[in-house]
């Protein structure tokens, strides 16, 4: 099977661009599948080998069971029957096994498997995929600002976060993920959406995300309601909520009761205003045990999330005043 | 006008706590014998603190993957999925 590879020019990205910037905020990339394709294998294309890269941590050889290291992947943009993909392939092992339930059917069989039925490199389409994904009841979109800050720009492979002072947009951000949730959207830019949303989607669980994804639009949109701009001292726990309203969105955690159970308290703690968005305060520390309640929610011990789970976020609220300090900034409409 | 505010700073041995800005004094930790001083820092400084601080940790905490790799023997496509990729081609 042949397929060719793709370049693209500086002036040709700034056209990509440019015609990006014109699509509405969440645009399905079934409406213009030929141009999304391009975007998404050059997300995807751009964050193999990198710190972004979550693709390669999934990925071990299939011969010797060795995890295979990022910095031998290689990718490229290609072009095939008039379908535009990337190919991943490791400098190292000429046998892949990617170790994410879902993941096999997403990839190109005729491209990705050898005559030994053995993963030679990795062949993604996205129009493919997004017809994938209509399968199991979702819509792959893309979202403007968020491209923005990925594909497109703020990208850096050697940081450890994309650039931008993302503390602007959590509150936006959050009511967006509720709302794609809500109407069964998933956000497809690289390796992250496909390795931890579509790879193992399944049909029947939207029901139950849908409810989750509304509910939790209704709060967070009373809770930031008029006001523009939240400090980050009162988007502390919007941003956790946020988090894990992504980590139930990901197939192998659909049913994490843990999860669930802190998600809970948190609702409830935004419902209540424990922290208020109208707070100004500098925070000048993140509070230490925010990282603990996420480990217990992410424990996948629902007992513990429980027994355990109100006594940290209380900490966690002790800290945010501790490690404060009062200011006379301005915050409302 | 630059806005100064007397605040505490959350370094090892003190405690900081939301407090109106107004003055504030700080105990700081020496032999047994409190003492009060005071730290004056301004609400630029301020904001400069938070934004270093939270640009190093927050980062790119949302979105990322938070399961284990699981190893699959064999996925067969369904029919449906076979037949996307036969019309391809």
């Amino acid at each position: 099977m042949e397929y060719q590879h793709i370049h693209l020019s500086d002036q040709e990205r700034e056209r990509l661009k440019d015609h990006f910037l014109k699509m509405p905020e969440v645009t399905p990339l079934s409406r213009d599948p030929k141009f999304f394709s391009l975007i998404v294998a050059l997300g995807i294309h751009q964050e193999i080998g990198t710190i972004h890269d979550e693709f390669s941590t999934f990925l071990y050889d299939g011969s010797t069971g060795d995890k295979v290291d990022r910095s031998d992947l290689r990718s490229e943009l290609i072009s095939y029957q008039g379908y535009t993909g990337v190919r991943i392939w490791s400098v190292r092992s000429q046998h892949l096994d990617p170790r994410v339930r879902g993941l096999r059917t997403l990839l190109h069989p005729g491209l990705s498997f050898n005559d030994f039925k053995q993963i030679h490199q990795c062949v993604f389409f996205p129009e493919i995929i997004t017809q994938i994904a209509a399968l199991q009841g979702a819509e792959l979109v893309s979202v403007r600002p968020w491209g923005l800050n990925t594909v497109f720009g703020g990208f850096d492979p050697n940081r450890s976060y994309y650039e931008g002072n993302m503390w602007e947009f959590v509150n936006a951000d959050a009511i967006r993920y509720a709302t794609l949730l809500e109407n069964r959207q998933v956000a497809f830019w690289g390796t992250h959406d496909l390795v931890s949303h579509i790879a193992g989607m399944r049909l029947e669980e939207w029901p139950k995300i849908q409810a989750r994804g509304k509910r939790m639009r209704e709060i967070f949109e009373r809770y930031f309601q008029g006001i523009e701009r939240p400090t980050p001292y009162s988007l502390v726990l919007p941003y956790a909520l946020g988090m894990l309203l992504d980590d139930l969105a990901q197939p192998m955690n659909y049913h994490s009761e843990s999860r669930l159970s802190v998600v809970e308290l948190l609702a409830k703690a935004l419902e209540t205003q424990v922290i208020s968005p109208h707070a100004t305060p500098y925070l000048l520390k993140y509070p230490p045990s925010i990282e603990t309640l996420i480990q217990l929610a992410r424990s996948n011990d629902p007992a513990r999330a429980q027994r355990e789970g109100e006594s940290t976020l209380y900490q966690v609220i002790q800290e945010l005043g501790r490690f404060s300090q009062a200011s006379h900034r301005s915050i409302s409409r | 006008m630059k806005t100064t505010l007397f605040a505490t700073l959350p370094i090892l041995g003190f405690s900081v706590s939301l407090q109106d800005p107004a003055l504030l004094e700080v105990k700081t930790p020496t032999d047994g014998n409190e003492s009060a001083s005071k730290i004056q820092i301004s609400e630029n400084d301020l904001r400069i603190r938070e934004a270093t601080h939270l640009e190093v940790y927050a980062g790119c905490k949302w979105g990322k993957a938070s399961f284990a790799p699981e190893r699959i023997t064999s996925e067969p496509l369904s029919i449906e999925i076979q037949a996307l990729y036969e019309r391809m081609a």
